[in-house]
């Protein structure tokens, strides 16, 4: 038997107060005896007095009847041999940066993977799971049930602890979203409560339980390291190195550039507190910083920084049209190596990006790919009628052209694309949502498609013409590459490999620390890359945090188990009160007739 | 305080508890002074036809006592003087006071007393004792008697199947009575629950005038209460009530008292030259009784 409703049994609470009444308000029988004579020269002291529970059948009536309403309040069910209640598991697990912290073996994310792990072991038949990232943002991995034991455990085992920040209000909003009134549910937050204070109300109607690892480890960090190219052609590197612990530390500082050794200090740096440092260095590829010795979180003691292209973009402009403001702006651009032809060439060497402007052959070169003003008769659109009157929406969709305005172009009519491969998305739209300029894939190849003529615009005039062409070869090429990104940042879509040589997949998330170089067309690295380091202001902190307190929980969902409940018994129960209240009122009615003489 | 009668006479004694009790005798004491018609051995000197001495004839003396071969040698007129048999006062004082309207059945202790009191009075009845029955509360009922032959035992236990309970008791009017009365056997049943003096009666009732005899009535019930736990007693008698809590120890206590109280009784009858006997009524009177009245020297 279980209980569906376990908070009923507080009802019990009943059974010590009604025995205690008893006790107090023992009822008195009145019997005639021929005298009171002998009696009332009795007087026994109150210590000789023995108080025990009168067993009568009164009390035992009241007892069955309490007893009877407080596990109907339970609500209990019998359920067949081996079932049990249905549950629905919530559980967050963090997958932050601290995560990664040694202070447990072999590391906290480890043992809260390990615990996941357990969860979706334990699924019994009926039971559902809900898989959520502790993650800034947070992310609903999946839910299944015991059928999906195998999935979902390769999911947490896919799983990396590589983020910067934890938004628990997020995830407890995606958590409390998978609750449902069918099954007993709860949410289980897996943490080492390194978290941020939460930026919002944290509440959820299921209860919550917190498992938490971890301890108040010291860790030391660079939790900063940048570079800015100067005009004269040196590089400026910056770092900052911060100590989480109560102790001042003195390590040593490791700098090299290509592999070699350009710098090496002691830094100190006081309890709680950060020292930064600069240094100079002529052209470089790739820079290294390393923290010597060892702490919780080896991984933030080093960093990685790419230092800028190693060689020019080439660009091919093929237009059937000379000297126009395409050509004049692209070769205004710097980095990029521009060469203009009037027509396509297969045959010609291949470069890294291939402007078409008014053509669009159907076999594509190889490379990254703008195409200007597609043609009608292209196979790789449906190209629609000419519209005008249009303007363009000032609001990027993709964050690669952000910074570009192109609400007072004046188009001067345009043919709009009618059917736009998937793998195309808009990146500025028109008032009337049609694209003006899309970013994605065309024929596998990165391409960026310009859906307006700009010699019939007055784009050229406008100071979004260069930054538009600058977006969108950086969009293609690695100048659109931060030179760092968070952990657990997705890819960006440049063909890049990770810190250990594999080609990275598409879509795959930056977990491990390194430098994710950029590949050619062989998978050869072709220099530059984006680097992923783990030092953070919030994730190096392994200091202990209690976990943060909810608000009062809105009244709990209304379980109404449908699956598998059993024979609920509260009906039963409740009859079985009825019944004793009814026997205690003939009872007490036969006890009220008068005493007989004895 | 209730009254409640009796149940009818004829249950109180059937023919074959009567045909027994037919051999049974009164013992009345010698000393006691009674008519000349009865049954009792006295230890007065009268004239009588059994010889045991002689007395100077007196005038007015019975004739037919004269000793006329004392006269033939002595030329006097001398009486024969010698024992003679004679009739005693009974007086069966009868408590129906409420608290003897208590028990069930044979047990209920007004009952018992009313056929302890028939079976005394019927003997008494048949030794041609005067008999008279005085039932008492806190003043004398109507009496039955004086009675003398056993003729009359219909009407005594009609008259008793007539009485009822109710009342409280006290001694005193039985005791101012007893002062006032000739003197005889004095039988006393009641179960002493009263509000009078024992003594006083008793006092009353001192020998040689009086031969008194105690029958203390108890109920079972009233040795051994099956009483327990909370409870509130209201006195048959004064309608008091008491709350008390009868556990082991108060039963103890009040066992110890009874004991007590029973035992002043005894002694007090002791003291003044009566007959003390304590009798259960839950035993059989024809079987254990009246045995224990034999025994007691109550009967013969």
């Amino acid at each position: 038997m279980t209980f569906l409703l376990p908070i009923g049994l507080l009802a019990l609470l009943a059974l010590p107060l009604i025995v205690a009444l008893h006790l107090v308000r023992q009822r008195r029988t009145r019997r005639r005896v021929p005298t009171t004579v002998l009696w009332q020269s009795v007087r026994v002291p109150p210590e000789q007095r023995q108080r025990n529970l009168p067993l009568t059948l009164l009390l035992l009536l009241h007892l069955l009847a309490a007893l009877a309403l407080a596990l109907a309040l339970a609500n209990p069910a019998l359920l067949p041999f081996g079932q049990n209640i249905p549950t629905h598991t919530a559980l967050v697990l963090d997958t932050s940066t601290s995560m990664a912290a040694t202070d447990e073996s072999p590391s906290r994310f480890a043992a809260a993977q390990s615990a996941a792990l357990a969860a979706i072991d334990d699924l019994g038949e009926n039971d559902t799971l809900a898989l959520v990232t502790l993650s800034d943002p947070p992310r609903l991995l999946a839910t299944g049930g015991a059928a999906d034991r195998a999935r979902l455990a390769a999911l947490v085992e896919g799983l990396a602890p590589a983020g910067v920040g934890a938004d628990l209000a997020g995830a407890l909003h995606i958590a409390n979203g998978t609750l449902s009134t069918e099954r007993q549910q709860r949410i289980v937050i897996l943490t080492d409560t390194s978290l941020a204070a939460p930026t919002a109300p944290l509440s959820t109607p299921a209860p919550l339980e917190w498992r938490v690892w971890g301890n108040s480890a010291p860790n030391a960090a660079i939790v900063a390291f940048a570079s800015r190219r100067l005009p004269a052609g040196d590089i400026a590197l910056y770092a900052r190195v911060a100590n989480y612990s109560d102790a001042s530390l003195a390590r040593s500082l490791h700098l090299s550039v290509d592999g070699d050794t350009r710098d090496e200090q002691t830094i100190r740096v006081p309890a709680g507190g950060s020292e930064e440092r600069t240094w100079y260095v002529q052209a470089g590829e790739v820079a290294e910083l390393a923290l010597d010795g060892e702490d919780a979180l080896p991984g933030d003691d080093r960093a990685v920084l790419p230092l800028g292209r190693a060689r020019s973009v080439r660009v091919r402009l093929i237009s059937g049209q000379p000297d126009t403001a395409l050509e004049r702006v692209l070769a205004a651009l710097p980095g990029y190596n521009v060469t203009v032809a009037s027509a396509y060439d297969p045959a010609a060497p291949p470069v890294d990006v291939t402007v078409f402007n008014g053509m669009l052959p159907a076999a594509l070169p190889s490379g990254a790919l703008i195409a200007v003003n597609p043609p009608m008769d292209t196979v790789h659109f449906v190209v629609g009628a000419r519209v005008s009157g249009e303007r363009a929406v000032s609001t990027a969709l993709d964050p690669a052209f952000a910074r570009i305005d192109l609400s007072s172009v004046q188009w001067g009519g345009r043919h709009p694309l009618e059917s736009i491969p998937s793998t195309l998305q808009p990146a500025l739209t028109t008032d009337t949502s049609a694209p003006l300029v899309l970013r994605g894939l065309l024929a596998d190849r990165p391409a960026v498609v310009w859906a307006f003529d700009v010699e019939s615009s007055n784009l050229p005039a406008k100071l979004a013409f260069p930054l538009l062409a600058a977006a969108s070869l950086d969009a293609l090429t690695t100048g659109a590459l931060p030179p760092t990104l968070p952990p657990g940042s997705l890819a960006p879509p440049a063909p890049l490999s990770q810190p250990d040589g594999r080609p990275l997949p598409a879509d795959a998330r930056l977990t491990d620390p390194g430098l994710y170089r950029l590949r050619d067309e062989q998978g050869q690295p072709s220099g530059g890359g984006v680097a992923v380091n783990l030092g953070d202001d919030v994730e190096s902190n392994l200091l202990f945090r209690p976990p943060p307190e909810l608000m009062a929980a809105p009244a709990a969902l209304d379980v109404q188990p449908t699956a598998a409940t059993g024979w609920r018994m509260w009906p039963l129960l409740v009859w079985l009160a009825l019944a004793a209240l009814a026997a205690e009122w003939i009872y007490h009615g036969w006890r009220g007739r008068p005493a007989r003489a004895s | 305080m209730r009254s409640r009668t009796t149940s009818n006479a004829k249950d109180l004694f059937d023919a074959a508890f009567l045909a027994r009790i037919d051999r049974l005798v009164l013992n009345a004491r010698r000393h006691l002074r009674g008519g000349l018609s009865g049954e009792h051995q006295s230890r007065r000197r009268l004239p009588a036809p059994t010889f045991s001495d002689h007395r100077p004839y007196s005038v007015g003396d019975d004739l037919r006592h004269l000793d006329w071969r004392a006269y033939a040698r002595h030329e006097e007129l001398h009486l024969k003087l010698g024992e003679t048999e004679q009739e005693i006062n009974v007086v069966i004082a009868l408590d129906c006071s409420a608290s003897l309207d208590w028990g069930e059945g044979d047990e209920h202790k007004g009952r018992y007393a009313l056929r302890l009191a028939a079976m005394l009075g019927y003997l008494a009845l048949s030794a041609s004792d005067r008999t008279e029955i005085w039932p008492f509360t806190t003043r004398l009922g109507k009496p039955f008697g004086p009675a003398s032959s056993r003729s009359r035992a219909p009407d005594m236990l009609r008259y008793l199947g007539g009485l009822g309970w109710g009342e409280r008791t006290s001694l005193d009017a039985l005791a101012h009575a007893v002062r006032r009365h000739s003197g005889g056997m004095l039988v006393l049943i009641s179960d002493l629950w009263s509000g009078g003096d024992l003594d006083g009666l008793l006092r009353a009732a001192a020998p040689p005038r009086w031969q008194s005899v105690v029958l203390h009535l108890l109920h079972p019930a009233e040795i051994k209460p099956d009483l327990a736990g909370p409870l509130e007693l209201e006195d048959s008698e004064t309608g008091q009530i008491i709350t008390i809590d009868v556990d082991d120890v108060a039963r103890k206590e009040y066992h110890q008292r009874l004991v007590k109280w029973v035992r002043a009784a005894e002694n007090t009858c002791k003291q003044r030259g009566a007959t003390y006997a304590g009798i259960r009524t839950d035993r059989l009177l024809e079987e254990s009784t009246l045995p224990f009245l034999r025994r007691r020297g109550v009967l013969s």
